[in-house]
Formats: C-alpha cells, structure tokens, sequence
C-alpha cells in the first residue's frame, strides 16, 4: 500500500490532533478534580513600603496561610506604596483580576482615610469581599521626663505633654488625640516622625513624652522599655469583642484599655462625642490588618481562603509562631463578621467623624 | 566579652556558614552592581528562607549580602554614570571622568580598597561603640538632624565649580523638587496635581539616574566615541588604584568615621552619606583642581563612607529595635522572625550574634574585595567598547532600574524629566550635583524644621549646644573656602560638576 506525500501529512494531522484533544480532555479532567488554587500563585498586595508593621504582618501571615488553602497555592508578597493605600485599593477595586489571585491587605489608617474621603480613596469597601481581619489595638505610653508612676499621675501632666506622631490622620495620632481629649488634658501633638520607631526614639531622647504603637509591636519593643524604666505604658485603645464591648487585645492582657482607665480616673463610665470617635477607631483596630479581594472573585473561592484563614489561626503551631515573631498570639475575624465591624464604622454620625479630621 | 568574640569567629569560620556568608556576598555583589536593584531587593529575597535557619546562620547570610551592595554599586557609577544603588550617587563625580581618561582601572582599585578598608573601620566602630551605644545615639536630637541638612546645603559650594550662583539656584530647585508630595505633618497634598504617583514625593533613583545617567549617554551617542578617550591597560591600572587608598589612609579612616557616625544616626539615611563623605574630601584636600576631572581621592573617601555606615546604621537597629534605613527596617524584621528582640540583651544573652554580626562584616567586605578586584579588570575594557555597541544596553539599564522603583508609568516620566532638564543644564555650563544635592537634602531639612519648632514649642532648640557646634563647623568650613579661593586659588570643577568648556 502506497501513500502519498500528502495523505501521509493528513494522517500526522490527525494523530496529533487526536493527541492534542485527548490531553486537552485529560487536563481539564483534571482539573476538575484538582482545587482550583491547586499550581496557582496568589499575589497579596501591601499598600506600603517593604518593612512596615503591615507588610510585616501580610509577609508573616501568608506563609502560613497557604498551607491551609486547598490546593497548596504559592504566595507573592508584592509592595504597591501610593497614596496611604489608595493606589493599591483603587487597583483592586477596578483593576485587579477577579479570579481570586490578587489580594490586598489593609492597614488601620486605609478605613480612616476612606471614611475622610482623602483624595484618590475612591473605591468602595462594600462591593469587595474582606477576608479575614487580624485585630490590633493601639498602645499609648509616657516617657521618663513626665514622672507617672501611677495613672492618676497622669492628671498633673496637662499642659505638659508633647505627643510625637507619624502624621495627621494616623490611626495613633488621631486615638491618642481623643484621649487627651476625653480626659481633659492639654496636650501638643508633633507630626513628622517617619515612623513610631523613630517617635519612640525621640521619646527616649527627651524630644517628646508621649507616643504610641500596636499590639503587633508591643511584647517586642515597647514592654522591654517598661521594664528597664523607660517608659511608662498608660493604656491600650482595646478591640470590640463579639458582644460589641471593649476588650483587652489578646497579646496584651495585663495592659488596661481606655475604658479602663477612665473608669479608673473618674469612676465612670466614659459618653459623649470624643468616646463615641474613639470607639469608631476602637471598630477599625478590631478590624486591624484585614485581607481583601477584588469584587467579583467567584464565592467558593473566597469560601476557600476564609476556610483556610480559619484553619490557620487555629492551629497551635501558627500560634506559636506568632507568639515567636509578632510577640503574642493572632487571633483572627473571618469574612462577614469582620464586615460588621466596618459597617459600623462607615455609618458615624457626621459630628463623630469631623472629630477626625 | 573575650569569649563571646572568639566564639562567633568560629562559628563563621565552620563550612556552613562560611558557605552562606560567601552565597550572600554573591548575590549582594550581584544586586548591587544591577541599577534598580540594591540590599532592599536581595533581603526580601532570601528572608523566606531565613525562617529555617538558626540566628547565627541567617546573619551571616543577611549581613553579607547588604556589606558589600555597596562595594559593587560602584562599577555602573564608573562606567556609565548610572549609580548601582543611592550610595554610589557621589562616585560618579570623580569616578566616571576617571573611567573617561582611561582610568577605570584604577578606580576600581581604589574603590574596592577603600570599601574594604571603610567596611573593616565600620565593623570595628560598632565592636568599640557597643560600650556607648546610647549616649551616642540618644545625643543626636532633631535640631541637629536638622542643622546636619544645613551644613549639607553649605556644600553645594563644593559642589558648583566656577558657577556658586547657579550652584545655589540648582540647589534650590532640587529642594523645591523634593518638596513634591504629600506633606507628612498637615496632611496636605503638595503639587500632586491629582496624580496618587507623587504622594510619595520625586523617586529619588530614577531623579538621580536622569540627572547623571542620560546626559552622559546622549553626550557620549552625539560624539560616537568609546567612554574612554585614551586606552590603557586596566589590570595594571587596578594596582596603582590600591596604591592610591593606602597613600590616602587618613582620608580613608576620616571618611570611614563620617560614615559611621552618620549611620549611627538614624534619620539621614544612606542617601546623604557618599555626599557627605565626597564634600569633606574637597574641603580637605589640595590641591583642589583637578577634583571633578578624575580624582582618585573623589572616589576613596565616598565609598570608604558608604560601606562605613553599615556597621554604623547597625547600631541603633541592634541597641534600640530603631532602624535607620529601610534596609534596616527588613533586617529588624529578620530579627523578629528570629526570635531575638533589639536591645539591651543583645550585648548580653545574645551577644554572641551581635559578634557574629561583626565579624560576618569584616568578612564579608574582605571576600567582596577579593571577588570583584579580578572581576572588574575585565569589566573596566568595557570603557573602550564602541558606544555604538554600549548606548542600547546603557539605555535599556536606566529605563528599567528606573521602572524598578515603583514600577510605575511616573518612573520613566521623572527619568526622562530629569534626564532633559540635566541635560540643558549641561549644555549651559550649570553644575548639576548641587541639584541632586537638594532633592537629597530638602526632605530632612523640611521635617526636621517642623519637628524642632513643634517639639521645642518655638526657635529656643537653636542655642543647643549640638546645634550651635554644627553652625561654628559649617560656618568655618565655608569661611575657609573663600579665604582660600581669594588667595587665587580655584575651586574644583569637572566634566560632571562644571560645564561644556572642559568635557
């Protein structure tokens, strides 16, 4: 039997293309079985430079997190700096893939900017999912030269405190502000510092007597100045637990919340406008770093990160490498809950959010 | 403390870590003579993997590779003009017109044996200042930070050659320039226009690298001739380069001590340092003349300072958990993953790291040396390629490490800005350092005003002591300048600080 140059080519066509269509079948098969984040590489997105107390946490965060995915995926830190977030958020709001593998994480202050309608904070919370939120609450603590031995030496200092920020709008500079407010002291606040590293230095300096930090920096460099004396720590700003209530951060459990040491001071309980703003920002501290993915990203695949966050906090061994690494324990909201927290946050009262600005 | 000492010199002397020391010096030698890419790069890279390793292990790795970025970041410097990283900015000075007489040899010899030397000094600077680490950190308060920019300003008549008024007009307009973005202490947006790109202020790599880099280059395309004009022969010229630093041993420990100390401060940054260390080469040396054509002294003192600072910037991060630079800042955050917490403990429990942490710097800055002074022999012939052969490359190396900054659109709009706008500024005869100066210098000086009058509640913090030395110093410094100038003699000028009469 004799074939011809061209029949012989036709008869390679189709072998191969039987081939291609059977792989193809084969593939997608597969693939069927297979979990979709299975061989996919997800991006998380930080709004700031490397180093910072947010893309220390995403960094941390997600090498654990991808061994509670289904299907293994690898993760990508990447740093997007613009803007106080509203680069990174503005992209995954319009931008970003919605196929479930970009991600961004929030830090505290992106909420408190949203709400202020900062310029270029144009996207909406509300049409993309959040994810999981990791909690934090801020710390607040007096240097040397203001002599506090105890809370209610804290009464004498009016007038006297000068407070070193990183900048207006900051979620610290804004809480603490409230603070002094709430209870009556007089106070300067200096903005500029680059970060609450550098604020920190400064109090040690004698260049200012007050600042502040989180819970993500508090075991490891705030409670070693307390016990050498440095430092006096006044309070932490607490989180909302489940009952909506303020409660002591879980990594700082022997440090009294605000509410606490009002009571302390007055012997009541705190009202008004000032612990109204400062409960707002109590809601977006219990929100704390939060991870969110585009609108749009299909509802399993967000089903499988949320279940995979869920995982992870539970594990004891992420707990102890939190404990290692962040100096204390990482509990975690997951999905609607934590949206609930920011609801909140977005429905003030116009004369609670003027306090910000 | 003896014991500590010996103890980590054999523990980095076992195979493993000598292994990851020698990796780390690798891929650092290699980020590092990338434009674009730097420490910051090669830290987050390897950090991943500093999770499985032991404390000792992950510094020898970390350590390595940010000592020697800046011994490498110096071979694009030279020969094209482009810095490898922000601590190579002042090089080009002297370094590139070397490159020009057919030297770069030499340079590179010079270079890499100063950085050593420089690397060594900052190793032992932090040894002696663990006993003192707090008073020398804590002395240095705002006001002075502050003052420091001034006295940094006070150099752009260094820096202007022939021409001290456009000198100054540069000067003001790279303040001006650095003042673009948001301001951190009201909030407000300054000259944004809208764009979220400029929030964050003019990226200072692609500003510098348009600055230095595209002038140079469209020169060099417009001549159709090699970067060198005479050939000679570089190994040769490599000897003669590690002559040039011992001769020059004093310059190279003053440098080394501005470089510490400035590292030691947190708050100036890596930026600042080589402009420091290169204008207080020309003020103290003469004759002055020849500085800007190809000085090996222009070279020794800023990169002796650059790898100075290193063990200078380590002491605040390891005493205080207060990082001065963002490189800083990821290996603080290497500590953290590691378990070991900044401060007081770290001279004690953990001393033994911090040794580590020295002697990885010692040799780190030795093996880097040893790497790259038989590397560059060949990569100095590069100077007498065709440029029509080099222009694509050198043009595809400043547009990408500029898109590396933010990878955004902005970056190659600010390389290109800059790049035009320098090079009118060539073609006029202007100095074009004091600019880079300015854009450098304006954001410490703005912040550092504004803290010191809020924290000091008004102008009382300029009759601090810190303050007022810094004034009397700068104020002497300039002084001396003029007197000299009067006496007949000239101020330097060159191919990159002077105009078209001499290139």
């Amino acid at each position: 039997m004799h074939f011809t140059v061209v029949q012989k080519r036709l008869a390679w066509a189709v072998v191969l293309g039987g081939l291609l269509v059977l792989t193809t079948l084969a593939g997608s098969a597969s693939a069927a079985d297979k979990p979709f984040y299975s061989g996919k590489t997800i991006r998380v997105i930080v709004p700031f430079s490397p180093g910072g107390g947010t893309d220390n946490y995403a960094r941390f965060a997600s090498r654990h997190w991808v061994k509670y995915i289904p299907g293994n995926p690898k993760i990508l830190v990447q740093n997007m700096p613009g803007g106080g977030g509203a680069l990174t958020f503005g992209y995954l709001y319009s931008k970003a893939s919605r196929d479930g593998l970009t991600l961004g994480v929030a830090s505290e202050g992106i909420p408190v900017r949203r709400l202020l309608r900062r310029p270029g904070h144009t996207y909406k919370f509300t049409e993309m999912s959040l994810i999981a939120s990791a909690p934090s609450s801020t710390t607040h603590f007096a240097g040397k030269s203001l002599d506090i031995k105890e809370l209610k030496d804290l009464k004498k200092t009016s007038g006297k405190i000068v407070a070193g920020d990183t900048q207006k709008g900051s979620t610290v500079a804004i809480v603490s502000g409230l603070i002094f407010e709430l209870l009556g002291l007089e106070y300067r606040q200096v903005y500029g510092y680059s970060s609450y590293g550098e604020a920190r230095l400064a109090l040690l300096k004698g260049e200012v007597n007050m600042t502040g930090g989180d819970a993500f920096n508090y075991a490891l460099v705030v409670k070693p100045l307390e016990e050498k004396g440095e430092v006096t720590i006044l309070f932490q700003s607490g989180l909302l637990d489940s009952k909506g209530n303020v409660a002591r951060h879980p990594a700082m459990p022997h440090l009294r919340t605000v509410r606490e040491g009002f009571v302390e001071l007055f012997g009541k309980e705190p009202s008004g406008t000032v612990w109204e703003a400062i409960k707002g920002i109590i809601a977006v501290n219990t929100l704390g770093k939060s991870v969110w993915a585009p609108p749009g990203v299909p509802e399993a695949r967000i089903r499988d990160l949320e279940d995979g966050f869920r995982k992870m906090v539970a594990d004891p061994a992420f707990q102890a490498d939190a404990v290692k690494v962040m100096g204390g324990k990482n509990d975690a909201v997951i999905g609607k809950d934590a949206q609930a927290a920011l609801k909140q946050f977005f429905g003030l009262p116009e004369d609670v959010v003027k306090l910000y600005r | 403390m003896l014991e500590s000492l010996l103890t980590a010199l054999g523990v980095i002397f076992s195979p493993y870590h000598l292994l990851l020391l020698f990796l780390g010096v690798l891929l650092g030698i290699l980020l590092g003579a990338v434009p674009g890419l730097g420490g910051i790069v090669g830290l987050t890279i390897v950090l991943p993997f500093v999770f499985e390793m032991s404390p000792s292990e992950a510094m020898v790795l970390l350590v390595g590779l940010v000592a020697v970025v800046t011994s490498s970041d110096s071979i694009p410097a030279v020969l094209f003009a482009v810095p490898g990283t922000a601590a190579a900015q002042a090089t080009i000075m002297d370094g590139h017109p070397m490159a020009k007489k057919g030297e770069a040899g030499r340079a590179f010899g010079a270079i890499y044996s100063a950085s050593m030397m420089g690397g060594v000094f900052g190793a032992l600077a932090l040894l002696l200042a663990i006993p003192i680490m707090r008073p020398l950190v804590l002395s240095v308060g705002s006001p002075e930070l502050f003052m420091l920019g001034i006295v940094g300003i006070s150099m752009v008549g260094v820096l202007s050659g022939r021409a001290p008024l456009q000198g100054l007009i540069a000067g003001m307009a790279g303040v001006l320039a650095s003042m673009v973005g948001m301001d951190p202490q009201t909030g407000v947006l300054r000259w944004t226009f809208g764009a979220l790109y400029l929030w964050e202020g003019l990226p200072l790599v692609p500003a510098v690298m348009g600055v230095f880099g595209i002038p140079e280059i469209v020169e060099m395309v417009i001549r159709r001739r090699s970067i060198a004009d005479v050939p000679r022969h570089a190994i040769k010229g490599i000897l003669v380069g590690i002559g040039d630093t011992f001769r020059h041993w004093f310059l190279v420990l003053r440098c080394s001590v501005l470089g510490t100390w400035i590292g030691l401060i947190p708050g100036l940054g890596s930026d600042v340092v080589d402009w420091f260390a290169y204008g207080h080469t020309v003020q103290s040396s003469r004759p002055r003349e020849s500085f800007g054509k190809g000085d090996v002294r222009g070279v020794i003192g800023p990169e002796s300072a650059a790898n100075a600072k290193l063990g200078g910037s380590l002491i605040p991060t390891i005493a205080f958990g207060i990082p001065g630079s963002l490189q800083m800042i990821i290996l603080l955050g290497a500590f953290m993953i590691l378990g070991l917490r900044p401060g007081p403990e770290m001279l004690t429990d953990n001393l033994d790291v911090t040794f580590t942490i020295v002697w990885s710097l010692v040799l780190a800055n030795v093996f880097g040396t040893l790497i790259l002074l038989p590397l560059t022999g060949q990569l100095a012939k590069l100077a007498l390629v065709r440029i029509q052969v080099l222009a694509p490359v050198i043009i595809s190396i400043l547009f990408l490490a500029s898109f590396l900054t933010t990878r955004d659109y902005g970056d190659l709009i600010v390389l290109i800005g800059f790049g035009l706008f320098a090079w009118v500024m060539k073609l006029a005869g202007w100095p074009r350092p004091p600019l880079v100066l300015g854009l450098v210098l304006g954001p410490i000086i703005g912040k550092y005003l504004f803290i010191s009058t809020h924290a000091y509640n008004g102008f009382g913090w300029l009759a601090r002591p810190g303050v007022i030395l810094l004034f009397l110093a700068m104020v002497a410094s300039v002084a001396f300048g003029l007197v000299r100038e009067r006496r007949g003699e000239t101020a330097p000028e060159g191919s990159v600080a002077g105009g078209p009469h001499e290139a």
